[in-house]
Formats: structure tokens, sequence, C-alpha cells
């Protein structure tokens, strides 16, 4: 029989609506981590991320956006990283992050996102979060709240 | 285990009109995943869900190729649009490939999709695209079967998708 290679660490369907969810004290035994966030939020607000409760300016960015009539793209550093550029009510936005080799702690930590909500826009970033530490929690935020019945789940992929 | 293999398609000698997963397992809160890699007779390819080619479907398209990047979408479209695979007549053993993940499959609301893919062509003119998409499928049925085509034309021999439950 095959060895589980992906397996689902944490699963968080929000029973009320939340500005952040948090994955704290996640297993250091596998090669990357994958996060699938499905939600909506009351109000158009931007999903974002932070690592091991990290708010300094560690996160430096590359991303490309379109929105069907427009694509642009940008990068910079700041004191966290988008999932995606926008998330809104009615139709969910859908986004999957690749935290990369998430327990090393000889390199900075490369993440890939992919997301976006059908009707608004899609896009990609890339991510470098300047710290050899081991990624031990995940926080996602928005400053509006996540709509009851979104959904978090991270997985870890077998190295 | 969370990631389980449903069913691999491979496609045999002389080609198919469409890749088609049916009676797909229903696990509510689950997620689906395709890995495809393919050639067919088009760059586009055409994803539905249900059998239903209604204009049910929403979509973001982002692609780059070898000189800009731009992008297209709509709002009531009769399926999610696509470019995963390399045409015919294009580079001998090179494939396009494509991964879609469908977030929350049996769900009775919208149905959201996000794909990463390539149609790949070494890179030349008017035949490679990187491509992302976000879309939707805004009816309140769970999918229970997946079908793509090459925008009415043939998917080729050794195209092969992988249908996967993430839960």
């Amino acid at each position: 029989m095959a060895t589980p290679t992906y397996d689902l660490l944490e699963s968080v369907t929000l029973a009320t609506a939340a500005s952040s969810v948090t994955f704290s004290s996640i297993d250091q035994g596998y090669g990357d981590l994958i996060l699938v966030m499905s939600g909506t939020t009351a109000a158009g607000s931007t999903p974002q991320c932070q690592v091991n409760s990290d708010t300094g300016s560690n996160y430096s960015y590359v991303m490309m956006y379109g929105n069907g009539s427009a694509a642009y793209s940008s990068a910079g550093t700041s004191g966290q990283f988008n999932l995606t550029s926008s998330i809104r009510p009615t139709v969910p936005a859908l986004t999957q992050t690749s935290f990369m080799d998430y327990t090393a702690t000889d390199k900075h930590k490369s993440i890939l996102t992919r997301g976006g909500t059908a009707t608004v826009h899609t896009d990609a970033h890339a991510v470098r979060w300047a710290s050899t530490s081991a990624i031990i929690s995940i926080r996602v935020f928005a400053s509006q709240d996540f709509s009851t019945g979104s959904t978090f789940n991270l997985y870890g992929v077998a190295k | 285990m969370t990631m389980t293999l449903v069913e691999t398609i491979t496609v045999g000698s002389g080609g198919v009109s469409s890749i088609d997963f049916t009676n797909i397992p229903q696990e509510a809160g689950a997620d689906l995943m395709i890995l495809y890699s393919g050639r067919a007779s088009n760059l586009i390819e055409k994803l539905t869900f249900n059998s239903d080619t209604a204009n049910n479907y929403k979509y973001k398209m982002l692609k780059g190729s070898d000189t800009a990047a731009s992008n297209n979408g709509e709002d009531a479209a009769s399926s999610i649009t696509f470019r995963s695979s390399t045409e015919l007549g294009q580079t001998a053993n090179t494939f396009g490939n494509a991964s879609i993940l469908i977030s929350n499959y049996t769900s009775t609301t919208t149905k959201s999709v996000s794909i990463d893919a390539v149609s790949e062509h070494n890179g030349e003119v008017g035949t490679s695209y990187r491509n992302i998409v976000a879309g939707s499928y805004t009816t309140t049925s769970p999918i229970t079967s997946i079908s793509w085509n090459s925008n009415g034309g043939t998917t080729f021999e050794h195209t092969t998708a992988s249908l996967y439950i993430i839960s």
C-alpha cells in the first residue's frame, strides 16, 4: 500500500464570524505545508497572513493580478503577505498557499500562493519570509470578519 | 491519508472528445483536485460540471505569454476556460499541464475553482501560455461529474488526468 503523503493537520470551519484563524504548534514532520482557504467576508477585504507571529517587514513579494479588463504586477516588502488581493461577500474566494521547506533553519522560506474570486479577480504571489526560523504557526486575518462557514484547511506534504 | 486517488484517465490511440469523471463519490466538506497532462487540438480547454452547459459559470483568467500579460473573464459563461494543452503539430513529446482545485464540491452553495496551468510549446509565440484562473460554479447542486474538452476538438493519446479527493 502506498505511503500517505498529504495529511490534513488541522481543519477550521467557522461557526461564527471571526477576524482571524491561527494554526499553532504545527507538526514539524513534513516537507511542505499547504493552506487552502475558502470563504467570504461581509464587505470587501484582503485576506493576509503572518507566520510565527512575525509582524516585522520581513515579507518580500512579487505578484500578478488580472480582473478581466486589466492585468498588472507589483513587488514590495511588508509586515504580512496577501493570500489573495481581495475577498468579498457571496462568491467565495479560494486560495491555495504552499510553504516550502518550512522546517528548514538554514534558509529563508519561499511561499507561493494563488487565488481569487470568480466575479472579481485572479492573482498569484511569490513571497520570501526573511527568517531562518522554522515555521511553527500561521495566522490568517482580514480587516473584515470572515463569514460563518468559511473554511481553512492546513495540510502537511511528506518529505 | 487525506488525498485519495479516485480515478486516472489515460487517453488511448485515436484520442477522445472529452475527459470525463462521472459518479464522483460524495464526501461532505472535502475538496477535489485534478492533475492533468495533455496534448489536444486546441490550446483552450472548457471545464463543466454535472453536464451543465447553461450560463452558470464565472471566471477570471490571467495569462502570460512570451511577450505580455493579459487577462479576460466572464460572469455568465457556459464553462470555465483555461489553457493547459499542447497543440497537435507542436514539438513531439511536449505536454501542457494543469492543477485544478475545487473547494467543498458537495456544497449546496456556489463552488469555487482555482486553476494553475500551462500550455507548453518551448515558450514559442502564440502557443505557450502560463495561466491562473479563479472560477465558480453558481448552482446549488453538488458536483457529481466533471468534464472538459479541447474547445470542441480532440484530446490526444498519452494525455492523463487524475482525480483526487482531499479530505
